[in-house]
């Protein structure tokens, strides 16, 4: 009977064992910042900054409305340049371009699309995309 | 004893005239003299009313709007061969002045000229070819070294720091505090092909109108940002949009080459033979200040 048991228990042990690899482990629970802001990205930014943050080819030129396109959000960019605070103002309240012909706002603003948080994970996910001398750069930026 | 009386007053009135003269010599060496007629920069100290003018190697202050100037002495770099490029007083003036040029890199007084610090560490050369002041942080400076590459000072020239490239070879540099810049302002850059904007991020250059001529000096109003002057070889031009559009402005009947625009809206102008001329604020005249 005990080795019934004990046969039981551990054909028990060894199903729930197959069981695990089906339920996720904590640190899967816990996606990252950068992962989080990259699907956000994808979600919400690609379309205009590029899959990769790679920006329209024409970014530096405005256009016939004196519309400028959206710029690069990797090395080759300036995102780098901005503070946090900075890049959080500019995603939450939009920003327009004074010589912009147009009434609209040269990047729109996300305050009712994203929440603070993420915000934050977007950002994080843009840092991924520089270089670490830009991220030093953009470190004294933030404590300024 | 006649004799004696005789040589004695001969020698009282030599030494007289000696003394004339040297005083003669001291009065000229506190005024321009020909070699000064050229003036490269002009600016003004908000906080003195002190209006400076530098030529290459000399630097006048007037505290009457241009009437009467008096010679600023300055470090014995600033000899012969010197080249001032850029004169500057900072946000607020606080009594300080900077002066810099090709090998002389960068000096600041911060007692009106009565003693002077360098104020280049950290820039790679003392080729210095144009210094700005931040429009409205004192302690912040921008210049530009023959090396092509902006660099920024936040501590008042203590230290500096490369920024950026710029839009191609840099003629002058001024900073702004229009509006709608994502960080403090606008930097105006005269290059070779005209004037380029960018924000203070140093985020994007762009072109600000399209000029054949060369621009040797553009200054802001500091009430009314969007609206700038620019001398160039062609005469004074003018934009109210912050440099999206331009036109032709009455010039002095002497050829302008450098300007300064003080609070009240009045523009100082000095032209290429050293006279001054000042214009009242939305006029078109011109009055020439001095003889």
């Amino acid at each position: 009977m005990t080795r019934i048991c004990l046969k039981v228990l551990i054909g028990i042990l060894v199903a729930s064992a197959g069981m695990i690899p089906d339920r996720p482990l904590k640190a899967e629970l816990e996606v990252t910042p950068i992962e989080q802001g990259r699907k956000i990205y994808r979600q919400q930014c690609a379309a205009c900054h590029g899959l990769n943050g790679e920006g329209k080819q024409e970014w530096k030129r405005p256009n016939k409305q004196g519309e400028l396109p959206a710029p690069p959000h990797n090395h080759t960019g300036h995102t780098w340049r901005h503070s946090n605070t900075m890049l959080f103002n500019m995603i939450q309240d939009g920003w327009r371009d004074p010589f912009n012909k147009t009434g609209r706002l040269t990047m729109p603003a996300f305050r009712n699309v994203l929440s603070p948080g993420e915000i934050r994970a977007v950002i994080e996910y843009l840092k991924s995309l520089w270089t670490s001398e830009q991220i030093e750069f953009q470190e004294l930026e933030n404590v300024k | 004893m006649l004799q004696t009386f005789k040589l004695l007053s001969i020698t009282r009135t030599f030494a007289f005239f000696l003394v004339l003269l040297a005083a003669i010599g001291q009065v000229k060496a506190s005024e321009p003299s020909s070699s000064d007629a050229k003036i490269v920069a002009l600016a003004y100290d908000i906080s003195k009313g002190a209006l400076y003018k530098a030529s290459r190697n000399s630097l006048f202050q007037s505290l009457d709007n241009g009437q009467k100037w008096r010679r600023i002495r300055l470090p014995s770099v600033f000899d012969n061969s010197a080249n001032v490029v850029s004169l500057i007083t900072p946000a607020g003036g606080k009594n300080t002045i900077y002066l810099a040029g090709r090998d002389l890199g960068i000096f600041r007084s911060e007692n009106s000229g009565e003693s002077w610090t360098a104020a280049d560490k950290g820039i790679p050369n003392k080729q210095i070819v144009s210094l700005a002041a931040h429009a409205t942080l004192a302690e912040t400076l921008y210049t530009v070294v023959a090396d092509k590459n902006i660099y920024r000072s936040e501590d008042a020239g203590n230290s500096w720091q490369l920024m950026d490239e710029g839009p191609g070879e840099i003629r002058l540099l001024k900073h702004t505090n229009m509006k709608g810049s994502m960080k403090t302002g606008w930097l105006f850059a005269v290059t070779a092909s005209g004037v380029q904007r960018a924000m203070d991020c140093f985020c994007l250059w762009r072109q600000a109108g399209d000029f054949k001529g060369k621009i040797t000096d553009l200054v802001y109003n500091p009430q009314i940002p969007e609206h700038i002057y620019i001398a160039t070889e062609n005469g004074l031009m003018s934009s109210q949009d912050g440099g999206e559009t331009w036109k032709q402005r009455m010039s002095p009947e002497s050829h302008v080459t450098t300007l300064v625009y003080i609070p009240n809206g009045v523009i100082f102008g000095a032209a290429n033979d050293g006279t001054l001329f000042r214009r009242l604020d939305d006029t078109e005249t011109w009055e020439r200040l001095g003889d």
